[in-house]
């Protein structure tokens, strides 16, 4: 059965000065996902959430929104389903939280002002005062009052750009929370952060991107296994494991320390456990030990965009 | 449309610079006034009764209908402000993000800057006149605007209208240089360096030109060029009494000008607009 896609890009390219910020891009955002974008800071990840959103033109190449192309008059309709943040909220800073609420709602088309208490309260902003205006709210209210405006509009598709930025621990993990009860409701969410660890806890797709160019797209569980680098194995007696190791077919194998094998061959933890005993070994653990999607984006970029050797 | 058009208007009136501008309004009508009531006194005493020439309701509208003088360059700067910080804060991508063309976005900022600018100006005027003729009447005989200007009912409708156009021709320019710089300083300076140039052309051909009917000759030429002829002080003072306006192609000179230039000016500004990435 064919992917359906919200977000399709062919070849997107954005050039400034002559230089491609941008360079061919084919992503691939399906329905239902939350899709973690990584790269480094400039490797034009939020150049392309700016062509997505409209904000910006592409300079070659096309996308379409909801299967819908960016150059077709319907584009318009279809934009009233997404929602963003790019990387600082876009609020009223001389008005106060209600006030922007207010004003989003009447740029929305949301006629039913009170929504606007209830959202305040999902973002944990309903008890600042009323005469508190956002120029003096912290960053991390400020998130929160983006995204409040985020939830007004019932969007389809999320773009956020680092929303996780200047959040405390708590923040983070309501903003983590909200991203979560949204994807649940069906929207589909892009989100790029520097919080890795973060975005692992959410992302059910991935797309990493460097210098512009889009190294590898790849779902979650394509990266824990890709990730899943090596399998380490505990052991009574370190002799008769080495045996049964070897026996088994075993090659890329070290004694990691003094108690545990450490297996880098591609087997399933499963597979070696049931070997493993069918050869009469005494094992204490078996642990997989997983690399970190940061190491995996650093190898990727190292490797030119193939992690598969 | 009218969405963008009601969340701007109501930005508008939440936002502080609109509310600081028409205090300032307020303060300044108050001042110009009492300065005018000050030299009628002491014009007063030089005499045997008492003088209003300066101070009256008349007066008042003449020196604050002008879009260019005192108060009037005060709207396109806060303006300029006003439409810079929708880039700044970027407040202004939030309706592009949500569906609405730039050319839709555009024209409500034109919208918005046109209320802005009306509000202020009916506001300063109303004002001004009001205090003027609570100080020396609306045009007493021996006035300054009794000597120098026809006030008929016609005329002062005609010189409120031409004002209008010409607040329309001001919005669209501060709009333009807004939109293009996206810095309050450098559309700043631009839309005062450009309003400055129209205000001077008439003193060129003042400079220029010896005779009465070389200067009236010119004077008939460049009013089609220059969008605020009828608001410079220059003509008011300099050429006004000298030249023997055709009242009729006056009206129409200082109608059609200014809107040519506010359609030039809003036409381009858009498509810079619609044209250029928004960060």
């Amino acid at each position: 059965m064919e992917e359906t896609y919200i977000v399709e890009t062919h070849n997107l390219t954005k050039t400034y000065s002559g230089r491609n910020v941008v360079n061919n891009v084919n992503m691939h955002i399906k329905k239902g996902s939350i899709y973690g974008f990584v790269g480094e800071n400039g490797s034009g990840k939020t150049t392309i959430m700016r062509l997505i959103m409209g904000l910006s033109i592409p300079s070659k190449g096309d996308y379409s929104l909801f299967g819908v192309d960016w150059k077709k008059s319907e584009i318009y309709k279809i934009r009233k389903n997404i929602s963003a943040i790019v990387e600082t909220p876009s609020l009223v800073v001389s008005m106060n939280a209600y006030d922007n609420l207010k004003y989003a709602c009447y740029y929305c088309g949301i006629k039913d002002l009170s929504i606007i208490e209830p959202t305040l309260k999902k973002v944990g902003l309903d008890n600042v005062p009323k005469n508190k205006k956002v120029k003096n709210f912290s960053l991390g209210m400020r998130q929160r009052l983006g995204i409040a405006v985020l939830l007004l509009s019932s969007p389809k598709l999320l773009l956020l750009d680092e929303p996780m930025n200047g959040l405390d621990p708590e923040g983070i993990k309501e903003v983590r929370d909200i991203i979560y009860d949204l994807n649940k409701q069906g929207i589909t969410i892009l989100i790029s952060s520097h919080i890795l660890s973060e975005l692992e806890k959410v992302a059910t797709d991935w797309g990493f991107i460097s210098h512009g160019n889009l190294l590898e797209e790849i779902s979650s569980q394509e990266l824990n296994d890709k990730c899943a680098k090596s399998i380490e194995v505990g052991y009574h007696d370190g002799n008769k494991l080495e045996e049964a190791i070897k026996k088994i077919g075993i090659s890329n194998y070290k004694n990691s320390s003094n108690s545990s094998f450490r297996i880098f061959d591609d087997i399933k933890p499963l597979d070696l456990l049931n070997k493993l005993k069918s050869e009469g070994v005494e094992i204490e653990d078996i642990n997989t030990s997983h690399g970190s999607v940061e190491e995996y984006y650093f190898d990727l970029v190292r490797n030119g965009g193939n992690n598969n050797e | 449309m009218s969405n963008v058009l009601k969340s701007s208007i109501f930005k508008l009136l939440r936002d502080r610079t609109f509310h600081v501008t028409l205090i300032v309004g307020g303060i300044l009508a108050v001042l110009i006034s009492l300065i005018y009531y000050i030299i009628d006194l002491s014009l007063s005493t030089q005499t045997n009764g008492p003088i209003h020439a300066m101070a009256t309701g008349s007066n008042m509208l003449l020196n604050s209908v002008s879009p260019v003088q005192n108060f009037g360059i005060a709207i396109p700067i806060n303006l300029i402000n006003i439409i810079v910080a929708e880039f700044t804060y970027g407040t202004i991508r939030n309706k592009v993000i949500v569906g609405y063309r730039k050319t839709q976005v555009y024209f409500g900022l034109f919208i918005v800057g046109l209320i802005f600018s009306l509000t202020l100006a009916f506001f300063y005027v109303g004002f001004s006149v009001a205090l003027g003729c609570i100080f020396g009447g609306f045009n007493p005989s021996g006035s300054y605007t009794s000597l120098v200007r026809n006030l008929s009912g016609a005329a002062i409708a005609e010189y409120i209208g031409m004002a209008i156009c010409v607040y329309i021709f001001i919005t669209s320019l501060a709009l333009f240089f807004a939109t293009v710089f996206r810095h309050v300083g450098g559309a700043i300076t631009v839309n005062i360096l450009v309003l400055i140039f129209f205000m001077i052309l008439p003193i060129i051909f003042l400079a220029t030109f010896s005779s009465d009917e070389e200067v009236r000759n010119a004077a008939n030429a460049v009013k089609w060029f220059d969008p605020i002829f009828y608001q410079s002080i220059t003509v008011n003072l300099a050429l006004a009494s000298l030249v023997a306006f055709d009242q009729d192609a006056n009206f129409v000179a200082g109608i059609i000008s200014p809107l040519i230039y506010a359609a030039i000016f809003f036409f381009l500004g858009m498509y810079i607009f619609a044209h250029r990435d928004l960060k």
